[in-house]
């Protein structure tokens, strides 16, 4: 009878043991896709990593906050193409936890990327290789990664892909770009006032900023917004540990367009 | 009767709050603190007085100490200024059930198997020092000088990565601000944000 407890008690723990490693495996999930399945040399296209989120797990935005890592990818590119710009996030979450501020993402969230080919090399086709690297986190966090990669046909005719709608979609709801002139900041010894004097032409109301900069501000205190007619100004609190402030700021500003629609912008301002 | 309380109370919240604001900069005077060790032995703050101290947030079960401790990283630092007079006092602030709270005989295979070389291993469980000291993550580091100033608040390094391969190339700001302290120079890098897990403080 013991030794049928003991059996008993050794199958039930290693299935236990077994389902949570296979859990604590399947917490991400990474996928790739592209716009196009064909097009010719010289064109431009978007690759888009999906990384599955498990429930109540998050991974980071390029800013992780107060805590955590920012997710990367390296991309391996055959030659003849190359990257334009950097790696097009989505608006993160802002995710508080025991007195922490984090950004990243609890869901679903891609990770877009534009590429272009030089015409004057020959491809016969474009193999990309991604290798994503994340931290997932919890109560306990976990560095993760993965390797995922994508073939695209080369031929004299263009064929969209059939997630180029969804990759439309996602680059239209990205934040957009803006290159700000007259911005500037300006900092005291525990805080930070940011300026916003120019902005898109769209802006009804700024309703949040976060630093893309990292280190900067005490996220645990609450931005102060105050909108005025074309102009915001917006007041941090500086981080603890900022040992000297850099001469610009990069940010992402969450506003409302005058149709009530939420949009957003990156961008960068200098110190004045 | 019932006013008065709540005026002291007030009174005790808003001096509380802002002394834990102002003792965790730089220049400033260590928050006092006393704190059992694993083995019950109280450490009081101001007892190192006269001496440099080292404060490490710790979670042996943090992929980010992880780093450090199988690399050896910490254990190095640790017996490097522990011999020459530095007190390192690691500290838990993880609350009781949550991640890197252990139980007596974990903690002690735990730190067996790392070889630690720390002064003393504090217990925080319910947060408090942590707080007071503004720790957000592990690790984060806080050295004080012999006066009880906080010199350096913040990162072990310059490379926020779970990867034991960043280590030679990253700039050790707690090896560079003891080195320049005890030597007579100015700390060159005071604060540096940590990088890290969460600290798995008591549920609010």
């Amino acid at each position: 009878m013991k030794k049928l407890a003991f059996i008993i008690l050794t199958v039930v723990f290693s299935f236990c043991h077994n389902l949570n490693a296979e859990n604590l495996d399947d917490l991400v999930d990474v996928s790739i896709y592209s716009n196009v399945k064909q097009i010719q040399i010289g064109s431009d296209f978007y690759i888009a990593i999906k990384l599955s989120v498990a429930d109540e797990w998050h991974i980071y935005w390029k800013n992780p906050g107060d805590s955590g890592l920012p997710t990367e990818v390296t991309w391996t590119l055959p030659k003849g193409v190359e990257k334009v710009g950097g790696l097009i996030w989505q608006v993160p979450e802002r995710i508080e936890w025991s007195g922490m501020v984090n950004y990243g993402f609890e869901h679903d969230v891609y990770l877009l990327q534009k590429f272009k080919t030089i015409r004057s090399v020959e491809l016969n086709s474009i193999d990309i290789k991604a290798e994503v690297n994340w931290l997932v986190c919890k109560e306990k966090c976990i560095p993760q990664s993965d390797k995922v990669n994508i073939k695209i046909a080369v031929d004299e005719m263009f064929e969209k892909s059939n997630e180029d709608k969804i990759i439309q979609n996602l680059l239209a709801s990205a934040p957009s770009s803006f290159k700000s002139v007259k911005s500037n900041f300006k900092n005291g010894k525990e805080k930070l006032e940011v300026r916003v004097l120019d902005m898109p032409n769209d802006v009804a109301e700024i309703t949040d900023l976060y630093m893309i900069s990292d280190g900067i501000t005490d996220n645990t205190v609450g931005t102060k917004i105050e909108n005025k007619k074309n102009s915001a100004t917006a007041e941090f609190k500086l981080s603890p540990y900022l040992d000297a402030m850099p001469a610009e700021l990069e940010m992402l500003v969450l506003y409302k367009d005058k149709n009530g629609s939420l949009k957003s912008y990156e961008t960068i301002i200098n110190n004045k | 009767m019932r006013k008065l309380s709540i005026v002291i109370a007030m009174i005790l919240f808003a001096t509380t709050a802002m002394f834990a604001g102002e003792t965790t900069k730089i220049g400033n005077k260590a928050p006092e603190f006393t704190l059992k060790d694993d083995k019950g032995v109280e450490h009081k703050i101001s007892d190192f007085a006269g001496k440099y101290v080292v404060l490490e947030w710790v979670n042996y079960d943090c992929p980010f100490v992880k780093k450090h401790y199988e690399s050896e990283n910490m254990q190095k630092l640790q017996r490097e200024f522990t011999e020459k007079g530095v007190i390192w006092l690691s500290v838990c602030s993880s609350a009781k059930g949550k991640q890197g709270n252990f139980t007596k005989a974990e903690l002690e295979k735990k730190k067996k198997a790392y070889n630690t070389a720390e002064t003393a291993y504090l217990i925080d469980e319910s947060g408090e020092v942590g707080k007071m000291y503004n720790a957000k993550v592990t690790p984060d580091m806080v050295i004080i000088n012999p006066k009880q100033e906080i010199i350096y608040l913040g990162a072990i390094d310059n490379i926020p990565s779970t990867d034991k391969s960043d280590i030679d190339e990253a700039d050790n700001y707690v090896m560079q601000a003891l080195n320049s302290a005890m030597n007579g120079k100015a700390v060159e890098v005071k604060s540096f944000k940590p990088y890290g897990c969460s600290i798995k403080y008591a549920d609010k």
